[in-house]
């Protein structure tokens, strides 16, 4: 059976390709080395210098370690993330669990609901946890002084950002456990039935071990997440440092460069250890027998009402924080006059300064999208597709899943020390929108790739060798056959970039010129500013282009559905 | 013996340490009809994929006519290539995959046209033309893929086991409609598969490979009859081995060759059956031979008998009977001959 395994392989091989392939995989190449190593490079060469540019070997990290304040925001962070990543995951599995293995009613409200949270900046939850539990929070003040009790459950640090960075990871830990949660086999529920094990013993030793691969993904990616976030704990932080706000006075505040990149190299760590496990977890999970029966949900009216409750409850909180922030938005002085005012936004009298940094934000993204799409799916295309060069294509693919270790703060860091030098041809576009798109394409570039590269491994592994023997160039064929057939893919790849591009504060934070402010920086310098309704303002004008892009690719998604019906296999 | 058309000279190929073809010699006359025939992972379709020059071989030549195609890339070649998975493309109608490749030659608008209904009338599937290949059934898209390949004309088409995904029926009447193109169209037909009875059937000749090597050649009678080798033997068709019988000489007998009574006679051997297996047209009887002639027959042996045969012997389980080997049927492989190759033409 050995050789039969082999010859397939073989099969596979095809001649050395065109010489068209071969300079689009240089290019490919040589553009994600600009985009990413040698920004990365820079980064660590700045790592080990001082303040004047000297070199200085490791003692940046020994002066880390051995700074109290500094070695505090490494503590605080772990700490930090530890708690939202378990309180992520458990939460996001309870969620995931009702939505795929219970009756509950109204599924796509819950789900549609969970995924709100991933349409708004980090800055975002953080104002809304103002509003509600701040000095002068909803809650706090128990409906301004309208309950007889009040309730301070004094937000301002470790609390506040872990309820923020909950809120902010939890649709993504969801996303992944109802995706480990969907993949069961039924067959094994029925024979563990038959022999009498009782609910808990299932649990424990069907469900659970199931989904154990899922489990760690989602708890490795919420740690991250929370691990490298800058928006949140800049909102409700207060004076608890975490590594992410610690880079930014470093940078921002002193000017120390080489100890900026130093806290980047350490913000790095856990992300490159999640990357680790995530590529060893993802190659262990074994396929599911092709003859596994799906889940079928047994009634049990108990079980619906405690999980409904539970829908209820973490829907509720995450309606009420976004709600809070539209409506503090359009209130006209929180909590003291709440008459209807549409004067936050009207941006010029507060830091951010007019509507311009929202129009940048949406011309930024727009271009990410379009030049980020095109480009990926190109890469990700070159390194299916083609056999030119395999060693290159290896390290071409290694470098595009590599952003998925690199936090964008990190990226952003990198960007400065790599294009702010003189020395460098592509100064140029320092202080212009395209270091922004490239940021944000580098920082973004991994997931789209992923997305691309499984729509392609779906199309028959022949489509190219066809289009040889029938004598056909293959860009022909890419333009007429392969990208008609990956359109899905390629609108959800956009949309993605789009959406995560508006967002995004980390990566760009250190690269934006004064003339070119982005609506989501400018919601961090509001805030900090005090001009917190503005803030809310443009964070709710930043949700509702997300909720329209979202909407406008469904629609768009299902007039293809509908046009290309008559492509789709009959039997599936 | 007819003019050599295409020349397999030496073709080889190693993937890293395996070695996917030993120097490979075949001589291919014009308007044949080959099968490579052999069990998956022996090379045929590396082979077949070299021919096309979808894959590039180590060492050796190609010519046609006399000319050296080796480095010619696919679109040069003027080949037909069908694909085992047959690679249509789904976003495209029937009439659109077939005209796929003449677009790229110099044609009017007219002439891809009729070339489109000309070879679609021609798997009867012209009616057909505005549907997307989902909305087909295998058959059907097994015969828009074979449209395809001849749309171009070609001199060769290849094909990579055309039938393996459809079931018996639809099977068997495409065999038929792959052979009749074969002769209207006057191509040179290379067809790989594993089935021995597609090839058997449908071949003028059957290449039979194993292990990246060429072990036999010839008309398919020929091979049925006188396979060169225990692996040809065994591959194609059910067969008895007799071990070390006439001073350690390998032979071998087809089990319908094998005749049957029911009383001692010179040369018979007595043995007893063990089974009897329903086979529709005829019963395979499996039987043991008795005393110590049995040391020949290790694994027993195969008759294929027809029912009034059975029927009129009364023949059950634990009968004992006699069998007798005909001279002019045993298959001889000899004690140390080597799997001779031969070569075609």
């Amino acid at each position: 059976m050995r050789i039969a395994k082999w010859n397939t392989a073989f099969t596979l091989k095809r001649r050395t390709g065109s010489w068209f392939e071969r300079i689009a995989m240089l290019l490919m190449l040589a553009g994600l080395c600009v985009m990413i190593l040698l920004p990365l490079f820079s980064l660590f060469s700045k790592a080990v210098t001082d303040k004047y540019g000297q070199y200085n070997g490791l003692s940046n990290f020994i002066d880390y370690f051995s700074t109290p304040a500094l070695l505090h925001s490494l503590q605080h962070t772990v700490y930090v993330s530890l708690l939202t990543a378990i309180l992520s995951v458990v939460l996001g599995f309870l969620f995931a669990y009702a939505l795929t293995r219970t009756n509950v009613p109204g599924k796509m409200f819950f789900k549609t609901v969970s995924l709100l949270m991933l349409f708004a900046p980090t800055m975002m939850l953080g104002i809304g946890l103002t509003y509600l539990f701040g000095n002068q929070g909803l809650i706090t003040t128990g409906f301004f002084e309208a309950l007889p009790f009040h309730w301070d459950i004094d937000l301002y640090g470790p609390t506040g950002i872990v309820m923020a960075e909950v809120m902010y990871t939890f649709p993504q830990a969801c996303l992944i456990l109802v995706v480990s949660l969907s993949f069961a086999d039924f067959n094994l529920y029925e024979a563990a039935k038959t022999m009498g094990a009782g609910k808990g013993r299932i649990f424990f030793t069907i469900t659970l071990p199931n989904m154990k691969y899922g489990l760690i993904s989602s708890f490795f990616v919420s740690f991250t997440l929370a691990f490298t976030d800058f928006g949140a704990p800049q909102v409700v932080g207060g004076s608890y440092n975490v590594l992410a706000t610690e880079i930014y006075k470093q940078v921002i505040g002193q000017q120390n460069m080489g100890m900026g990149a130093t806290v980047g190299i350490i913000l790095t760590l856990p992300a490159i250890l999640a990357f680790i496990v995530d590529r060893f977890v993802t190659r262990k999970q074994h396929a599911i027998s092709s003859r596994a029966v799906p889940y079928r949900i047994t009634p049990s009216r108990k079980r619906d009402g405690l999980f409904l409750t539970f829908c209820i409850l973490a829907s509720g909180m995450i309606l009420l924080l976004i709600g809070t922030v539209f409506a503090a938005s359009v209130i006209k002085i929180w909590p003291y006059n709440l008459s209807f005012s549409l004067k936050h936004y009207d941006f010029s009298k507060v830091a951010g300064g007019s509507l311009q940094p929202f129009w940048t934000s949406l011309r930024m993204s727009a271009w990410t999208a379009l030049i980020g799409t095109a480009a990926t799916f190109v890469g990700a295309y070159l390194i299916e597709k083609t056999k030119s060069f395999p060693v290159l294509r290896q390290a071409g693919y290694f470098l595009s899943i590599l952003p998925l270790a690199l936090p964008g703060i990190v990226l952003g860091l990198s960007y400065i020390f790599f294009f702010n030098k003189a020395s460098n041809p592509m100064h140029g576009i320092y202080g212009t929108i395209w270091i922004l798109v490239m940021a944000n394409i580098a920082h973004f570039y991994s997931v789209s790739f992923v997305t691309a590269t499984s729509a392609l491994k779906k199309l028959d592994k022949e489509i190219e060798t066809a289009s040889d023997s029938l004598g056909v160039p293959r860009y022909k064929t890419l333009l007429r056959v392969t990208i008609p057939l990956c359109l899905p893919a390629v609108l959800e790849m956009a949309m993605y970039l789009f959406i995560n591009s508006m967002v995004t504060v980390s990566a760009v934070m250190f690269l934006y010129a004064a003339d070119l402010k982005l609506a989501s920086v400018s919601i961090v310098n509001m805030e900090d500013a005090g001009d917190v309704a503005p803030a809310a303002a443009m964070s709710t004008l930043i949700v509702i282009t997300n909720i329209g892009v979202r909407l406008l690719y469904e629609a768009v998604t299902h007039q293809i559905k509908k046009k290309t019906q008559a492509w789709q296999t009959r039997q599936q | 013996m007819p003019q050599s058309y295409l020349s397999i000279e030496g073709i080889r190929k190693t993937f890293g340490s395996f070695t996917a073809l030993e120097p490979i010699h075949i001589e291919i006359p014009k308007n044949e009809f080959v099968c490579l025939l052999g069990p998956s992972g022996c090379g045929k379709t590396t082979l077949l994929r070299m021919i096309a020059g979808l894959e590039s071989p180590d060492g050796g030549r190609l010519l046609v006519e006399g000319k050296d195609i080796t480095s010619l890339p696919p679109a040069k070649r003027n080949i037909g290539f069908m694909f085992q998975s047959y690679a249509l493309f789904p976003n495209l109608t029937v009439a659109q995959n077939v005209a796929y490749g003449l677009k790229e030659k110099k044609l009017s608008r007219q002439q891809v046209q009729s070339k489109v209904e000309e070879v679609l009338s021609m798997v009867d599937l012209l009616s057909y033309a505005t549907k997307y290949p989902a909305q087909l059934s295998g058959g059907q898209q097994q015969r828009v893929a074979l449209s395809r390949a001849i749309a171009l004309s070609p001199d060769f088409l290849l094909l990579d086991e055309p039938l393996s995904a459809l079931d018996a029926k639809v099977r068997e009447k495409l065999r038929l409609e792959i052979r009749r193109l074969h002769e209207q169209l006057g191509m040179t037909t290379i067809m790989v598969t594993h089935d021995q009875e597609e090839a058997l059937t449908m071949a003028d000749t059957v290449v039979v490979m194993n292990n990246a090597k060429v072990i036999q050649s010839g008309a398919p009678e020929d091979i049925y009859e006188r396979p060169n080798s225990r692996f040809v033997a065994d591959f194609i068709g059910a067969v008895n081995f007799l071990e070390g019988m006439n001073g350690g000489e390998a032979l071998a007998i087809r089990p319908e060759h094998v005749r049957l009574g029911l009383g001692q006679e010179t040369g018979s051997y007595e043995a007893v059956i063990e089974s009897l297996e329903f086979r529709g047209s005829f019963y395979r009887v499996t039987m043991q031979v008795q005393g110590p002639l049995s040391q020949y027959f290790q694994s027993g042996i195969m008759a294929d008998l027809n029912r009034a045969v059975v029927k009129q012997y009364q023949l059950e389980k634990n009968r004992r009977v006699f069998i007798q080997l005909p001279e002019e049927h045993l298959i001889r492989f000899g004690p140390n001959r080597r799997e001779r190759l031969e070569v075609v033409g």
